[in-house]
């Protein structure tokens, strides 16, 4: 199984949202990491056929998903970064009429379900209306929603966002879980959600693609140009303007930071071994969550 | 979970369309009641109900025809008791002021006796003037048309039997009502998912595009018709209250505000295409609305939009006189949905429209059109539900 992007791009009047993105995808979990603006959810929804591309297309070994139609939506699960859902209806009723869209036999679903609901922690809820439930909840039933039918391929945009530290570490659990033979591609702008689970890391920056591999490798990347230094607060803020800073940590009067730079900033800082945050900032120059 | 029970539930699970469904059947049967309550309205159609036969015979008796016509329709009772037979006479007088069926006859039964039969005969010689008239003129599709129509008139009868009122029930409160509710929760069926962001979700399910579509179409079809047979039924038994069951199919032409027109199709028969028409237009307005929410983005938009479609027919329909050509201006307001739904207009006079040397009922064209309407709605709406950019 083998899925691909060719040179999608989409254009929101001249502004471009995603750009010529070539991406190929095995089993495995890809993380899609990108700062707020980079066309994650963008490329997302052309993956998963509910925005067409500007140009370009999404191919599953060879055919393009438009041409496989149903038979691609059989096989995929989706969670959107915004998770709808019906006020007025149950959490359990939500999953079986989710279950009836997605064409799954009424007892086989009924078991999914509990079985789901229990994988995400919401089994005491199960008849409680999702109206009455929190964000964290509704996410949660947007995951359950999209592994139903046991998705051969799982594409879930910002499934994280919102969980409290415990659910984000159970979700992870979930996803290292399931089985192999799978493709889960899952955005983020949060670097500790793929740097345990996701064997290859995407970097999008602006629409385009800045790098995509294994953890390992995006970190031997960086190596050598991530540093650790102990400044005062004006040095602080001279050494914003002028590098990407990470991972700010107050001592007293001073601050230990974490600095991107291609050679030494400063007299007292030290090179450190980069991690996958690291990356991160030294790709999108900002401060990572 | 079967999808078009779950789709129907979505539909009536909405308080509000139940909560303004209801007031509108106590508002409708207030007004119903209303005119009930006053007596003199279906008064004096019981009343002539013991001589109904006698009445007629009188009409259709040349002697009496050449009476009326001869004091320009302005006779008594007394005075033309010597022309009709001493039987009708006698049936009459025997009736006043009695107890016939429960009803009080009154005592001027006479009075209203010499009225009906003076207004048949006028309607028997208006439509006799109408053919000689029609024989003489140069023969056009619609002189063919009306020749052929009124030479065909089934013959007139008394009217007395209450199908006046009965042929009035969809005239049109009754389609604007059974319109509203089926807007009311049909415009919510795609909007609601694009509201609740389900869109993203339902699109990349298997069954999310084409077997939801068919889904929703058949779950608000089924919506439409339930309204259908509420107010169908609410109006009926509102009407057998207030004015009875009419006791005897009786001729279109025989009732007042069809009476010129060409029309050779019995009461019966009318109102039973006018239940038909009720149903098939609910749904082609089913239809329609479906499109506009598939297009719109807000529940209450949709609703809008599409009042306004149904809306602009009705006003449009409503504001013409009884007439029985379809002319290019009003062909619009003939085949609209609520033509469809009323029937009243295009059906009960008999409506046709000139093309070259052919008179084609205008009911055809309705039929058509909404046919067409509806088929281009259902497209329209699979295309933009499924083609709707996610991007919200
Ligand atoms: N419907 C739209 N019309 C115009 N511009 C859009 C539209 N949708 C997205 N964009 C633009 O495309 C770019 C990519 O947006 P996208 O939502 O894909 O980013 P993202 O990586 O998912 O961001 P976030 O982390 O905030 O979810 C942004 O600059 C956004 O403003
Ligand atoms: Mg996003």
């Amino acid at each position: 199984m083998q899925l691909r992007t060719q040179n999608l791009t989409k254009n929101f009047g001249n502004r471009c949202a995603v750009d010529h993105v070539n991406l190929n995808f095995e089993r495995g979990v890809y993380g899609l990491l990108g700062p707020n603006g980079a066309g994650k959810t963008t490329l997302m929804r052309m993956m998963v056929g509910i925005l067409p591309p500007s140009s370009g297309k999404v191919t599953l070994d060879g055919v393009t998903i438009g041409e496989l139609g149903a038979k691609y939506r059989d096989i995929l699960g989706y969670m959107p970064q915004e998770v709808g859902y019906y006020r007025d209806f149950t959490a359990k009723r939500f999953l079986q009429y989710l279950s009836a869209l997605k064409g799954l036999d009424p007892k086989y679903a009924n078991r999914r379900i509990d079985e789901l609901l229990d994988l995400v922690g919401l089994a005491d809820g199960k008849n409680k209306k999702l109206g009455q439930f929190s964000g964290g909840m509704i996410r949660r039933i947007g995951i359950a929603q999209a592994l139903l039918n046991d998705p051969r391929i799982l594409i879930l945009d910002e499934p994280t966002a919102g969980l409290d530290p415990n659910e984000r570490i159970h979700f992870r659990n979930i996803l290292s879980e399931l089985s192999e033979e799978r493709i889960v591609i899952l955005s983020t702008h949060i670097v500790s959600d793929v740097q345990s689970i996701a064997g290859q890391v995407i970097l999008l920056k602006e629409g385009k693609v800045v790098n995509c591999d294994t953890t390992e490798n995006l970190r031997h990347m960086v190596e050598g140009k991530v540093w650790l230094a102990t400044v005062t607060h004006g040095e602080l803020n001279e050494l914003k303007k002028r590098f990407p800073i990470g991972n700010v940590l107050q001592k007293d009067d001073h601050f230990e930071i974490r600095i991107a730079s291609d050679s030494k900033p400063l007299q007292n800082a030290t090179a450190v071994e980069p991690s996958l945050e690291d990356v991160f900032i030294y790709v999108f120059g900002g401060q990572a969550e | 979970m079967n999808l078009t029970i779950a789709e129907f539930k979505k539909i009536v699970s909405k308080k509000y369309v139940w909560v303004l469904t209801l007031l509108l059947v106590l508002f409708y049967a207030y007004l119903i009641l209303n005119i009930g309550d006053n007596f003199s309205v279906v008064y004096s159609k019981r009343a002539l109900q013991p001589v109904f036969q006698e009445i007629m015979d009188a009409a259709y008796d040349p002697q009496v025809q050449e009476y009326v016509i001869k004091n320009e329709f302005n006779v008594t009772f007394d005075e033309l008791k010597p022309v009709i037979s001493p039987k009708i006479a006698q049936t009459i007088e025997q009736y006043q002021g009695k107890i016939y069926k429960g009803y009080d006859v009154p005592k001027e039964l006479k009075d209203e006796a010499a009225l009906r039969i003076e207004s048949l005969v006028e309607r028997n010689v208006t439509i006799n003037g109408m053919i000689k008239e029609l024989e003489s003129k140069p023969d056009t599709p619609l002189n063919r048309y009306l020749l052929q129509q009124y030479t065909h008139m089934p013959k007139m009868e008394p009217n007395l039997t209450r199908w006046d009122d009965w042929i009035d029930i969809n005239h049109s409160m009754l389609p604007l009502l059974i319109a509203f509710v089926v807007i009311l929760g049909v415009a919510s069926v795609y909007t609601g998912e694009y509201t609740s962001k389900m869109h993203g979700i339902l699109l990349t399910t298997k069954n999310g595009r084409s077997k939801l579509f068919w889904s929703k179409l058949l779950a608000s079809c089924l919506f439409a018709a339930i309204v259908v047979i509420i107010f169908q039924s609410l109006a009926a038994l509102l009407y057998m209250h207030v004015y009875g069951l009419p006791f005897k199919n009786t001729p279109m032409n025989s009732l007042t505000s069809f009476y010129k027109m060409p029309n050779t199709m019995w009461a019966l028969e009318f109102y039973l295409r006018q239940l038909a028409g009720s149903l098939l237009g609910a749904i082609v307005l089913t239809a329609v609305t479906l499109c506009i929410s598939s297009l719109c983005r807000s529940n209450l938009v949709s609703f809008f939009i599409s009042g306004i479609y149904f809306g602009l027919g009705a006003l449009y329909s409503l504001s013409l006189e009884g007439q029985y050509i379809t002319s290019k201006v009003t062909i619009f307001a003939d085949v609209s949905t609520f033509s469809l739904m009323s029937l009243t207009d295009v059906l009960g006079n008999a409506k046709v429209f000139i093309i070259g040397s052919h008179a084609i009922p205008t009911i055809r064209l309705t039929l058509i059109t909404q046919a067409v309407i509806f088929a281009a709605a259902l497209l329209l709406t699979y295309v933009f539900y499924n083609r709707k950019e996610i991007t919200a």
